[in-house]
C-alpha cells in the first residue's frame, strides 16, 4: 500500500537537547496510525515537524511523496492539524470561527457556507454553533479543534492527543468521529492512552526519548512480543485437587492460574493459561478439563494488549541502555 | 490564495477583535479629551487670532502633541497583534493556512493602521472649528495629517516587530515604547555633543525629525525614502522573527 507520510532519519534539537533522534517510520494511505509514547517522548515535536511548523536539523519528511521542506506551501493545503492545545479564537462564535478558518484555508467563497454546515454537522457542533468558543465545555472545544483541522477537506490529518482532558462520554464521541474519518483520509493519532490507540488504530509507532522503538501493524508487533500463547477458559468446577492433577499432567509447559468469578451467586471459575508458541496443547488441555468433569463453558485465545506491548517495548529499551552504560564503564 | 481575500479576511478579524474590546473606546475617549483640552488652552493662550498666529500658536503645537501621544497609544494598540496569537497558539493556524507570511504581517499592520486612523480621525474637529472662524491654511493641515500618518506607520512597524518577539502583550507594549522613546532621546543626546556629522546621522534615523518637515509643510524626498526604508527594514525583522519560530 502507498505511504501517505514517510519520515526518514529525522532529528530535531532544541538547545543541543535531542527532542527527536534519527526517527524513521511511515504511515500507510487511508489508515489510522497510532503514535504512542510517554509524556515528553517527542510526539508533539514530531507532529509539528511533519506539518512543517518546525524545521528539522536533519532528515526528511515526505507527504504523498513530496518533501515538506521544499513544497511546504503546496503541501500545507493537504494537511489538517489539531495540536495539543487547539488554536482557537475564544472570543469568536463557533460558526464564525469555522467560516474564518475555511476562508483562510482556501475554501472558495461559493462553497464556504455548505462546507461549514457539513463540518458542523459531522463534528456534532450544530447545537453550539452560535455560542462563543470561550464559553464551551472542554469536549466541545476539542471538537471545534477537530472541525478546524477538517474544514478544508485535507488528505492527511494529524491529531495530537485528541481526547486529552475529556470525560468518558466525550471520549466516546471523539472516537466515533475519528472512526468515521477512516478510509477517507490518512490519520496520524498521537496519544499516551494505550486503550484509545488499541480501539482506533491498525498500525502503531512507539517512541521513547525521541526514538522509534517499534513500528508496524498491531498484529505484527503483538506477535513479536508475545512469546507465549495465552488462553482463557471458563468452567463450572475447579479446585486445588484438579489443579495439582493439571500440574502433574502438563508440568511447567502449561502455566495455569485459576480464580473464582467475583459475582456473589456465581459458581464459575476462570482459568488463565499460558503455553509455548511451539507446542499446540489446546486439545489436550480441553480433554483434560472434560475428563475431570469441570464443566467447560468456554475456551478462547487472548491476545496481548497494547499496554503490555508498550511496557515490554519501553522496558527493552531501558535494558539495552543499561547494558550499554555498563559496557562503557 | 488570492492576495486581497486573505488580507481582507484577517484584517476584518483583527478589527472585530479591536472593536470587541473596551480598550479602543477608552483610548479614543482619553486621547480626544486630552487633545480637546490642549486645543482649548492653546486657543486661549494665543495673543492674536490671525491666520499665521493660529497655525504657529495652535495647530502646529497641537499636531506635535498628537504625534507625541501616539508614542504611547501605538504600543498599546499593537501589543496584542502577534503576542496573543503566540500565547494562544493561533499563529500556527495562520501559518498552516493558505496565507503567506507577507499576507499575515500586512493584514496585522493594516488593522493596526486602520484603528489608529479611527482614533486620529476625531481630531479633524479642531481644524474645522478654526475653519468656522475663517482659518484657511488647509495645506498645512493636510501635510500635518500626512506627517502624523507616516509617524504612526513607523511606530506601528516597531510595535509589530516587538509583538512578534514575545508571548506577553505587556512586554511587547513596554519594548515598543522604550524603543520609540529611545529613538527620540538618542537625537537629543547626540544634539548635546555638537558633533555635526553624528547629529545629522541620528536626526535622519529619528522619526520625529521627519515629522517636523511635514508639520512645516515642506516635504522632502528623503522623508519619503526614510518612511519606505524604515517600513521595509522592520517588515524584514518581523518576518525573520516569525520565521525563527520554526528553527
Amino acid at each position: 500500500m502507498e505511504n501517505a507520510i514517510e519520515v526518514n532519519n529525522l532529528t530535531k534539537e532544541f538547545a543541543q537537547i535531542k527532542a527527536v533522534s534519527n526517527m524513521t517510520f511511515s504511515v500507510k494511505k487511508g489508515s489510522i496510525h497510532g503514535f504512542l509514547g510517554p509524556n515528553g517522548s517527542g510526539k508533539s515535536t514530531t507532529m509539528n515537524l511533519i506539518c512543517g511548523l518546525l524545521v528539522p536539523n536533519s532528515g526528511e519528511i515526505l507527504i504523498g511523496g513530496k518533501k515538506i521542506e521544499t513544497d511546504f506551501d503546496q503541501l500545507k493545503r493537504s494537511i489538517g492539524f489539531l495540536p495539543e492545545d487547539p488554536p482557537l479564537y475564544k472570543n469568536m462564535l463557533v460558526e464564525e470561527y469555522i467560516k474564518f478558518v475555511a476562508g483562510i484555508r482556501g475554501v472558495p467563497n461559493s462553497k464556504v457556507k455548505k462546507r461549514v454546515e457539513t463540518i458542523l454537522a459531522q463534528c456534532g457542533l450544530e447545537k453550539v454553533k452560535r455560542r462563543r468558543i470561550g464559553n464551551l465545555s472542554l469536549g466541545y472545544t476539542q471538537k471545534v479543534g477537530v472541525a478546524q483541522a477538517l474544514v478544508h477537506d485535507p488528505d492527511v490529518v494529524l491529531l495530537d492527543e485528541p481526547t486529552r482532558g475529556l470525560d468518558p462520554e466525550a471520549v466516546d464521541e471523539m472516537r466515533k468521529l475519528i472512526k468515521e474519518l477512516k478510509g477517507e483520509r490518512t490519520l496520524l493519532l498521537s496519544s499516551h492512552l494505550l486503550n484509545e490507540v488499541q480501539n482506533l488504530c491498525s498500525e502503531i509507532t512507539i517512541i521513547k526519548e525521541g526514538q522509534v522503538i517499534q513500528n508496524g501493524s498491531l498484529s505484527e508487533i503483538r506477535s513479536l512480543f508475545q512469546q507465549q500463547r495465552m488462553f482463557k477458559a471458563e468452567v463450572r468446577k475447579f479446585n486445588e485437587e484438579i489443579y495439582q492433577a493439571f500440574r502433574l499432567r502438563f508440568g511447567k509447559v502449561v502455566n495455569l492460574n485459576f480464580e473464582k468469578k467475583k459475582e456473589e451467586k456465581s459458581e464459575e471459575y476462570s482459568l488463565n493459561l499460558k503455553m509455548p508458541k511451539t507446542d499446540d496443547l489446546r486439545s489436550e488441555v480441553c480433554n483434560f478439563l472434560v475428563d475431570k468433569k469441570c464443566g467447560l463453558l468456554s475456551f478462547s485465545e487472548e491476545s496481548i494488549g497494547v499496554e503490555e506491548i508498550f511496557r515490554l517495548a519501553t522496558a527493552e529499551v531501558n535494558v539495552k541502555e543499561n547494558s550499554l552504560k555498563e559496557s562503557l564503564l | 490564495m488570492n492576495l486581497l481575500r486573505g488580507i481582507i479576511l484577517t484584517t476584518k478579524k483583527e478589527l472585530n477583535d479591536y472593536f470587541g474590546s473596551p480598550l479602543v473606546y477608552i483610548l479614543t475617549g482619553l486621547f480626544n479629551a486630552i487633545i480637546g483640552w490642549l486645543f482649548f488652552n492653546y486657543l486661549v493662550g494665543a495673543k492674536n487670532l490671525t491666520l499665521l498666529n493660529l497655525s504657529h500658536s495652535v495647530l502646529i503645537p497641537l499636531f506635535g502633541n498628537i504625534n507625541f501621544l501616539f508614542l504611547f497609544l501605538v504600543p498599546l494598540l499593537s501589543m496584542k497583534l502577534f503576542s496573543e496569537e503566540k500565547k494562544f497558539k493561533t499563529l500556527d493556524l495562520l501559518f498552516l493556512s493558505h496565507l503567506s507570511q507577507t499576507q499575515i504581517i500586512f493584514s496585522k499592520f493594516l488593522a493596526g493602521l486602520l484603528i489608529s486612523l479611527f482614533i486620529l480621525s476625531w481630531t479633524i474637529v479642531f481644524p474645522i472649528i478654526l475653519g468656522f472662524s475663517g482659518y484657511n491654511d488647509w495645506g498645512l493641515v493636510f501635510s500635518s495629517y500626512l506627517g502624523l500618518v507616516f509617524s504612526i506607520i513607523t511606530y506601528l512597524w516597531v510595535g509589530l516587530f516587538c509583538s512578534s518577539l514575545t508571548e506577553n502583550p505587556i512586554i511587547s507594549a513596554l519594548t515598543t515604547f522604550c524603543f520609540l522613546l529611545g529613538m527620540m532621546l538618542m537625537v537629543l543626546t547626540v544634539n548635546a555633543t555638537h558633533i555635526e556629522i553624528l547629529n545629522t546621522f541620528f536626526q535622519y534615523l529619528s522619526s520625529p525629525f521627519h515629522y517636523e518637515s511635514f508639520s512645516r509643510g515642506s516635504i522632502k524626498s528623503y522623508n519619503l525614502v526614510y518612511i519606505c526604508s524604515f517600513s521595509l527594514f522592520f517588515y524584514f525583522l518581523t518576518s525573520k522573527s516569525l520565521e525563527s519560530r520554526r528553527w
